[in-house]
């Protein structure tokens, strides 16, 4: 420790903050789309603008709280889009059968509990790779999406289940409520608990974590467990917000995630996790989508910029490691 | 005779470590001339700064009186200097003609089509001209190790390079292919061609070098005509002075049985293999390069499944099935490689350490991160890590830092039997001293290890009782008690009496 305090020193605070910017460059990107978009558009700042973008934010950034744990462990989940619709239409049509809030909630917890199984029995037991094994589950999930609903949307559902999507406590969105437990309970989690420190091991090297006797089996198990769970979570304030479960209502959410983890920091390499970092990847990517939605910019074109901002992301994080390494070699000179 | 190619104060520095300090190479005009030092020495590196695939930190290069910085190894090529690596580096699933053409077909295309015929001529007149009998339409694949190694040998001499580099080229062949080799070689040194000859084996060398580059720890120790130097100094040369105090065994009194194999078999791999260690005790494991030893520890510590024989531990009889399971009998187990099965480069080195540790400091699933801190604190100052910062990641340690922090990883643990694989590979001379001395303490203090290793000196130095595997058996078990290395090469080989 004192030899740590000591390089700060020596180093001056110049390196501290830029350190500090390395780990959390995804803050500074978010201020200056957030100050950007303020200045391009009147309406960006009204606070009912606000309210409605962290609403959005909210679903997507429980979903990005369980992808973190996928992508630190060095895997991926491409079936959490569809599963999330899949997930929302049953609970919406149990909801309308007059089951109670909470009966209805944990049946929508169990389901995201069996496909996150599901995707981590067929990767343990046949040792596939997760992008097929989601891919395919992607599929089924949209499936049987379908198939529960007939193809058809299911709205009219009860009062409680809208206020998860829209009410207030506090002054606060229920939505925003949710989403700030979800990620405190998934940082705890990663960094304090055997089984966080077992993700980020199986995730940076997975047959040195097997020879110290963590059990990789248990571990995918519960990492895919956990996103469905997420998945489950975020399905409720989706379907609660627009008060009808969509069957298209995850699609295209699984890239989001991957595009708001990347830009939080998490190397699809695995071995590290940022969930504060996905949170505001989440911001970045929400602000500008409802940013450039203001401005009137063609929907086609906002495709566009997310692209663009996943690469720049991508590129980013690879130049800040060369620089790291580099400020590591001076020392050793 | 001219000098082609001249290195001067070369400097290289990776995070954490000095790989080369001020190193100086030069190399005349048809001249087979040796790069030999001990594993971690720097000749690879020093390739390796030659052809651009390491920038150099520090120093000049000069190629044909001419000062140059190649910036890839294909720039280097097309300036006319190739080299054979250690590893085979061919594409398997293409034929051998097309491997030793491979980016050059353009020459044999007619309207962007590659003329085959014209492709395996030219490949059969090259290996005739050489004396290599290969089918050249064969997949690399279905190749023995020794014609993978001829075909890199016929496509670097293909580029008809002005040097070439060979690193270890003996190392798979037989004694006839090796004959092939020195004669190919030496031809090729007559033609006016220079080559580098990366070594071990020092008969070799002695027998078709004309000059010889000794380096240690990253340095520039001396260059020397092969006929004016004695293999004792050479060995002397190499191994530094210390050699005498590196190791620093004792002998202590030994406990009970902590474990005992019995007639241990994976099929293919290793058969009957039975073994016991006591407290107390180092038992070597030497071998040959794939007689199996690192199997039967990778099975032992239930890495890999075996399909019979018998573990015991202090004489109860036990089932491994997963590292799990040997963790929890008390084994620990640093194994060979160290960037694939020991250390998590993404991961701080406190975090590294502390793995297998986590289910027994915490509480239900919480790490106490206080005491986690605590532990590992001391560990790290008990095997004198050297660091920088806990924080940092353990990929910025040198290769010697990063092996004490994998052996404290199992000394928290507090185990009875030790496995170390390889413990001491590509690790500077200093921290092979620490852990040798660390690895006596272990055993003055009652526990078993068991010290697989491919350096002779290395098991006579720190061994009390030595086992030769050859093809997976038990070729001898012997009380360290004034063996030699030639008695073990004898077992290892197959030879003795």
């Amino acid at each position: 420790m004192e030899k740590t305090q000591q390089s700060i020193k020596k180093n001056g605070y110049g390196s501290k903050l830029l350190s500090f910017f390395m780990n959390y460059k995804s803050i500074l990107i978010f201020l200056v789309i957030f100050i950007a978009m303020s200045i391009l558009s009147d309406a960006f700042l009204s606070s009912r603008n606000l309210t409605n973008l962290i609403r959005q934010i909210a679903a997507s950034s429980v979903l990005g709280v369980g992808f973190t744990f996928v992508v630190a462990s060095g895997n991926i989940d491409l079936s959490v889009g569809t599963m999330i619709g899949m997930i929302g239409v049953f609970t919406a049509l149990l909801s309308k059968m007059g089951l109670p809030a909470v009966a209805v909630l944990a049946v929508g917890l169990l389901a995201g509990v069996l496909a996150g199984a599901v995707n981590g029995l067929l990767i343990n037991v046949f040792d596939l790779p997760a992008f097929i094994v989601t891919l395919a589950d992607m599929s089924i999930f949209e499936g049987i999406c379908y198939l529960a609903c007939n193809t058809t949307p299911v709205s009219g559902i009860p009062d409680w289940y809208k206020t998860v999507g829209q009410g207030y406590v506090l002054g606060i969105p229920v939505p925003v409520w949710i989403m700030l437990a979800m990620a405190v309970i998934g940082t705890v989690i990663l960094t304090k608990t055997v089984f966080g420190r077992n993700v980020l091991a199986l995730g940076g090297n997975r047959e040195a974590a097997r020879v110290c006797g963590v059990n990789t089996t248990r571990v995918m198990y519960g990492v895919f467990i956990f996103m469905g769970i997420c998945a489950a979570v975020s399905a409720f304030i989706i379907t609660g917000r627009s008060a009808s479960a969509q069957t298209g209502a995850g699609q295209g959410m699984e890239l989001d995630a991957i595009a708001a983890v990347v830009i939080g920091g998490t190397p699809l390499s695995g071995g590290k996790g940022n969930i504060v970092g996905t949170v505001f990847g989440c911001l970045i990517v929400g602000s500008i989508n409802n940013g450039l939605n203001l401005l009137n910019v063609n929907s086609n074109w906002q495709l566009v910029a997310k692209g663009c901002l996943i690469i720049g992301a991508i590129i980013l994080d690879a130049q800040s490691a060369r620089i790291r390494a580099k400020a590591l070699k001076k020392k050793v000179a | 005779m001219e000098t082609i190619l001249e290195m001067k104060n070369i400097t290289k520095i990776f995070p954490g470590v000095r790989a080369l300090d001020g190193v100086n190479f030069n190399l005349r005009k048809g001249e087979i001339h040796a790069l030999i030092g001990e594993n971690g020495a720097g000749k690879s590196t020093l390739m390796k700064s030659l052809l651009g695939i390491h920038p150099i930190d520090g120093g000049e290069i000069y190629y044909k009186g001419e000062r140059v910085r190649f910036k890839t190894p294909n720039d280097a090529l097309r300036r006319g200097i190739s080299m054979i690596h250690q590893e085979i580096s061919l594409v398997q699933t293409m034929s051998a003609a097309e491997n030793i053409w491979m980016g050059r077909t353009r020459a044999f295309t007619r309207m962007g089509l590659i003329r085959r015929r014209r492709l395996l001529q030219d490949t059969r007149k090259l290996m005739e001209e050489l004396g290599i009998s290969v089918d050249p339409t064969a997949m690399v694949e279905s190749l023995s190790v020794a014609n993978m190694q001829l075909i890199e040998l016929v496509r670097a001499v293909s580029y008809q390079s002005d040097i070439i580099i060979m690193d270890e080229p003996t190392s798979a062949l037989t004694d006839t292919e090796i004959a092939l080799l020195y004669r190919i070689v030496r031809e090729l040194a007559a033609k006016g061609t220079s080559i580098i000859f990366i070594s071990h084996k020092l008969e070799e060398i002695y027998e078709i070098c004309d000059r010889i580059t000794i380096m240690r720890d990253g340095k520039f120790i001396d260059c020397r005509d092969t006929s004016d130097i004695s293999s004792d100094e050479l060995v002397r040369l190499i191994a530094g002075r210390e050699i005498e105090n590196v190791f620093a065994k004792d002998s202590y009194e030994k406990g009970d049985v902590a474990l005992e194999v019995k007639d241990f078999t994976s099929r293919g791999v290793f058969q009957d293999v039975s073994f016991q260690v006591r407290r107390g005790e180092i038992l070597g494991f030497c071998g040959l390069m794939g007689a199996g030893r690192s199997e039967i520890m990778r099975a032992l510590f239930g890495i890999d499944p075996y399909d019979s024989g018998e573990i015991l531990i202090q004489g109860r009889k036990v089932s491994v099935k997963r590292p799990q399971n040997a963790i929890h009998l008390g084994l620990g187990m640093v194994t060979e490689d160290r960037l694939r099965q020991g250390a998590i480069h993404a991961l701080d080195i406190k975090t590294n350490m502390s793995l297998p540790l986590l289910k027994r400091i915490s509480r239900l699933g919480f790490v106490n991160g206080a005491r986690e801190k605590e532990l590992c604190k001391d560990m790290a100052k008990k095997m004198s890590v050297n660091m920088v910062s806990f924080a940092n990641s353990i990929g910025s340690l040198s290769g010697g830092n990063q092996q004490k922090v994998i052996i404290g990883r199992w000394l928290l643990m507090g185990p009875d039997i030790l496995i170390l694989d390889e413990p001491t590979r590509g690790i500077d001379v200093g921290a092979k001293s620490e852990i040798y001395r660390i690895m006596n303490q272990l055993a003055k203090e009652g526990m078993a290890i068991l010290m697989v290793s491919s350096e002779m000196q290395e098991i006579l130095g720190m061994s009390d009782r030595v086992i030769v595997i050859r093809e997976g058996r038990v070729a001898c078990d012997l009380e360290n008690k004034g063996l030699t290395q030639e008695q073990l090469l004898s077992y290892a080989f197959g030879v003795e009496g």
